[in-house]
C-alpha cells in the first residue's frame, strides 16, 4: 500500500506545485492527477483496491491546501465511490485499450466532480459560476492526459514495487 | 580523453551555476518590484507595517484558489489581513496558524473586492470566476468603461484599503436582466509565478 500512498501523495504535489502555469491549465483548469492514480488502481488492481486507494488519496487532498472548503471527507468521499464503481469495469473491458481509457477516465472524472458538487450543495456551499467549466472541462483534460499517465504508473508500480504480484 | 572528461564536468557546473544565478535574478526582479511598491505606493502607513513573505504551497484543488505563506500567528499576522504582491492585489488571509497562512486568492470564487474603475470612477464589485480573469459587477448600466481601464480597489466595506491596482478591463457586457453591466478583468498579478508576497497588517 505504500506505493499507493507515495504515488497519491506525488499527483497532490503535482497538482499545486507544477500545474499552476497558465498554459497548463486550459479554462483556468487544472488535472485531477489523484484521481488518475485511483483510477489505475481500480482498473489493474479491482474494486477494492480502487476504494482504499480513493479513500487515502482523497483525505490527502482534503488535508491539503483548502481544497474541499473545509469539508474534511468530501474528496474522499468522491473518490471512493468512483473507485470502487470503476474497478467492476476491468472484468467487462480491456484494461490495456488507450480508448478504454479515455472514455472511462472521462465518465469517472464526471462522477467524481458530480459527487463533489452536491455534497458541497447539499453542505451549504455554493459554488455557481464558472461550475460547468470544472464539471465538463477537468473530465476532458483527465481524459486527454490518462492515456500517457497510465502506462508511467504501470512501469512504476510493476517494475520497482510489485514485482511480485501479476497484475 | 581525461582532460576531455574534465572539461564536461566543468561545463556541468557551469550550467548549474548559470540556472542558480538566473533564479536569483528572477528572486530579486520580484523583491525590487516590492519595494518599488512599498516606496511609491501612496498607502504610506499602511505599507509600513507591512510583512514581507514567501510563497511555500498552492492548492492542488480546481474548487479554491489558494497560496500557503510562511509567515502565521507568530509574526503578528491574522485573518482578512490584505495580501499584495508588486504588481497589485494579491487577496487577503483567510486561515492562520502558527507559522504558515492560507491566502485567499482574488481568483477565488468566494472573494469579492470593492472596486471602481479608475478612469471612469464607477463602483463594482470585483469576483472571482475559478479561472485566470476576474469579473467587475454591477457597473451601471449606461457605464462607458471600455478594454485597457484600470480597475482598483475602491475602499468601501473597510476591507481592502483603497487604490490597490486589481487589473484591467478586458471586455464589457451586459449582465443578467440587463440592469447592469459588467466587465471582464485581466488581473494584473500573475498568480502562477508569484513567490513573494507583502502582508499588510494595518489598514
Amino acid at each position: 500500500m505504500l506505493i499507493w500512498i507515495i504515488l497519491v501523495s506525488v499527483a497532490v504535489f503535482l497538482q499545486g506545485a507544477v500545474f499552476s502555469p497558465g498554459w497548463l491549465q486550459p479554462w483556468g483548469v487544472k488535472p485531477d492527477l489523484v484521481l488518475i492514480v485511483v483510477l489505475y488502481a481500480a482498473f489493474w488492481k479491482g474494486s477494492s483496491r480502487g476504494a482504499a486507494v480513493g479513500f487515502i488519496g482523497g483525505i490527502i487532498e482534503d488535508l491539503a491546501v483548502r481544497s474541499s472548503g473545509g469539508l474534511l471527507g468530501a474528496n474522499a468521499l468522491a473518490k471512493v465511490v468512483t473507485g470502487f464503481l470503476f474497478g467492476f469495469l476491468r472484468k467487462r473491458f480491456s484494461v490495456y485499450s488507450a480508448g478504454f481509457h479515455v472514455i472511462a477516465t472521462f465518465l469517472a472524472t464526471l462522477l467524481s466532480q458530480l459527487i463533489f458538487f452536491s455534497l458541497m450543495k447539499v453542505c451549504g456551499i455554493e459554488k455557481s459560476l464558472n461550475s460547468r467549466l470544472i464539471l465538463f472541462g477537468l473530465p476532458c483534460y483527465n481524459a486527454v492526459i490518462a492515456p500517457f499517465v497510465f502506462p508511467l504508473l504501470r512501469k512504476i508500480v510493476k517494475k520497482r514495487y510489485d514485482r511480485t504480484k501479476p497484475d | 580523453m581525461v582532460e576531455n572528461r574534465g572539461l564536461k564536468q566543468h561545463v556541468q557546473v557551469l550550467q548549474g551555476k548559470i540556472s542558480q544565478l538566473s533564479q536569483y535574478e528572477r528572486e530579486n526582479d520580484e523583491l525590487r518590484k516590492l519595494l518599488e511598491f512599498r516606496e511609491k505606493s501612496k498607502l504610506g502607513e499602511i505599507l509600513a507595517e507591512s510583512v514581507g513573505a514567501e510563497v511555500i504551497g498552492r492548492s492542488p484543488s480546481n474548487w479554491y484558489r489558494t497560496l500557503v505563506i510562511d509567515r502565521g500567528e507568530r509574526d503578528g499576522l491574522r485573518r482578512d489581513m490584505i495580501v499584495v504582491s508588486g504588481e497589485g492585489l494579491v487577496g487577503k488571509i483567510s486561515e492562520v496558524s502558527f507559522a504558515t497562512s492560507q491566502v485567499m486568492l482574488v481568483l477565488d470564487e468566494d472573494s469579492c473586492v470593492s472596486a471602481s474603475v479608475e478612469r471612469t470612477r464607477e463602483h463594482g464589485i470585483v469576483q472571482g470566476q475559478l479561472s485566470d480573469t476576474l469579473k467587475v459587477k454591477y457597473l451601471s448600466g449606461k457605464t462607458d468603461a471600455v478594454r485597457g481601464d484600470v480597475v482598483r480597489s475602491s475602499g468601501l466595506g473597510g476591507v481592502y484599503p483603497k487604490g490597490l491596482l486589481i487589473g484591467t478591463v478586458s471586455d464589457v457586457e451586459r449582465a443578467d436582466y440587463g440592469l447592469t453591466m459588467s466587465a471582464g478583468v485581466m488581473p494584473a498579478v500573475d498568480f502562477s509565478r508569484l513567490e513573494h508576497v507583502l502582508v499588510l497588517r494595518a489598514r
